[in-house]
């Protein structure tokens, strides 16, 4: 009788093999914070608060110079400073995995669901975590929910406030649609006529200078996707830079086993449960994200 | 003396029991006056409705903070909001309050009252179904009883331009049946816009294209 292959298993063959490689779940990994679209405002290190206020002022031609009328010795009447102030308070957020020493040994090497790789995956977590913050501050900006599916009327819409409300270009505009929001803008563009259209950016290396996320421009604005922005009403936006800062607090690095993301953003710790003969890995973040000039945002509010 | 404590009854949770989506912040819903939007109502006609937005009560949002003794503070951006107009309705601004709580796989869940979440199969995707009804029904007790303020006429000219700029649109494509009816519908609610603002009552629903009464009836 040949050896054949349904008789070796269970004992010299098995089943199903596990893949050596590790493939990772389908989820949506672009990084709002890498574009440039929300201005970085420092850390709260060292400043005694774990909130700063962002102080804006009505100066550089806020007020304008005005006539004075006649006799020409008027004296001129002092025109009050416009001020305010946006809070940004930091707050703590995190992650933790425990992996035992069996679920490591046992792996295949490089299987990468070790430690080390777990500590890796805390990056793509804090990004995350971050576009879920900005996607909620970006809900709150002005809009009138339509109640219908987007069309390029919405985003001219929006457009329009911002230019209506002298937001500036030189900053860029940039859009954070739901996924659903930009197929059916893009659908609606379909049927557009005229001179201007969507200019995708198919190309590795485009996209690779822009980032995941990105999925093209349209009259000048930078349109990025995110699943963050969630249904049924669609709450996604548009502004133009300035509207939108976050601060972070940067842990100065304690003792042990820790890794810091080169930013500072994140830090990740290993701790050993001996007696359990697993491993902790922790990472954790200090962000805080605000509206800091409503004025400079529009919202594209969909269903 | 004995000291008596009280206990809460409790439903052993499997996991099946807790809703497979991931955790949310609680909230505060506030408005703007110049948010409004046209709703359908029972009867087929329109009212004019304040748009509420929620205030998320998120550590690190907005300026909003997480107290080192437990629970959030945002005294200090609330304060900021009213400056600039907001009107923050408390939770309990409704007989039962408008926020519930629900226990989901990784935190909890909230929504507002009129929100509520069903499984399809048992499975892991959630459907959320809206009393529309209800909801707006608590916005429009909202302007009954003075919470929120009138809208101002100007809002009812904004909402028209929207609505034309939106028709505008469509005549591109008025040839197609479908963008026909949407250009129709919308043409309905700008009207209605114009006849709300003139008249400040609802608009009854429309008898279009009725048929002739017969003879004698």
């Amino acid at each position: 009788m040949p050896i054949l292959n349904s008789n070796l298993i269970p004992d010299l063959r098995t089943a199903v093999a596990l893949e050596a490689a590790l493939r990772v779940i389908l989820h949506d990994e672009m990084s709002l914070r890498t574009t440039g679209a929300v201005d970085y405002l420092g850390s709260i290190n060292g400043t005694l608060s774990d909130t700063s206020q962002v102080r804006l002022a009505g100066l550089d031609g806020f007020d304008p110079m005005q006539v004075i009328l006649p006799a020409e010795d008027t004296p001129i009447v002092e025109t009050a400073l416009t001020d305010a102030a946006v809070p940004i308070s930091v707050a703590r957020a995190g992650i933790r995995r425990d992996i035992s020493d069996l679920a490591v040994l046992t792996g295949v090497p490089g299987s990468q669901l070790d430690p080390m790789r777990l500590a890796y995956s805390m990056v793509g977590a804090y990004e995350q975590f971050f576009n879920v913050t900005s996607a909620a501050a970006i809900a709150g900006l002005a809009g009138v929910p339509t109640g219908a599916p987007m069309i390029v009327t919405d985003f001219y819409t929006a457009i329009f406030a911002l230019e209506v409300a002298s937001v500036p270009r030189d900053r860029g505009y940039y859009a954070l649609l739901a996924p659903q929001q930009l197929a059916d803008f893009q659908s609606s563009l379909r049927t557009e006529g005229g001179a201007v259209g969507f200019q995708y950016y198919e190309t590795v290396e485009q996209l690779k200078i822009k980032g995941q996320g990105f999925v093209g421009e349209f009259l000048g604005v930078d349109i990025y996707k995110s699943d963050k922005i969630t249904g049924p009403a669609f709450a996604g936006g548009m502004w133009g830079g300035g509207c939108l800062g976050y601060k972070n607090g940067i842990p100065a690095a304690p003792l042990g086993g820790v890794v810091i993301s080169p930013g500072g953003e994140i830090m990740v710790e290993f701790s050993r449960n001996a007696a359990a003969s697993t491993t902790e890995v922790i990472g954790t973040c200090y962000l805080g994200l605000s509206v800091i000039e409503a004025a400079r945002g529009a919202g594209i509010q969909t269903s | 003396m004995a000291k008596k404590f009280e206990a809460t009854p409790i439903v052993p949770r499997s996991v099946g029991d807790l809703l497979p989506t991931p955790p949310n912040d609680q909230f505060i819903l506030t408005h703007h006056p110049e948010r409004w939007q046209l709703a359908e109502t029972a009867d087929g006609g329109y009212e004019i409705l304040p748009i509420l937005t929620k205030f998320l009560l998120r550590p690190g949002l907005n300026g909003v903070r997480a107290r080192p003794s437990g629970g959030i503070d945002y005294s200090e951006t609330r304060g900021i909001y009213q400056d600039r107009g907001w009107v923050f309705l408390p939770a309990t601004v409704i007989e039962g309050g408008y926020l519930r709580e629900y226990q989901a796989r990784g935190g909890k869940v909230y929504a507002d009252r009129w929100t509520t979440p069903r499984s399809l199969g048992g499975g892991s995707r959630v459907v959320w179904d809206i009393d529309h009804t209800g909801y707006n029904d608590f916005r429009r007790g909202l302007v009954e009883s003075g919470t929120i303020g009138k809208p101002d006429p100007l809002i009812f000219d904004f909402l028209v331009a929207q609505y034309s700029r939106r028709i505008q649109y469509e005549q591109q494509k008025g040839h197609l049946p479908h963008v026909q009816k949407s250009i129709e519908a919308n043409e309905e609610k700008k009207e209605a816009l114009i006849e709300i603002k003139k008249t400040k009552k609802p608009t009854r629903k429309r008898n279009k294209k009725a048929p002739p009464a017969e003879k004698g009836a």
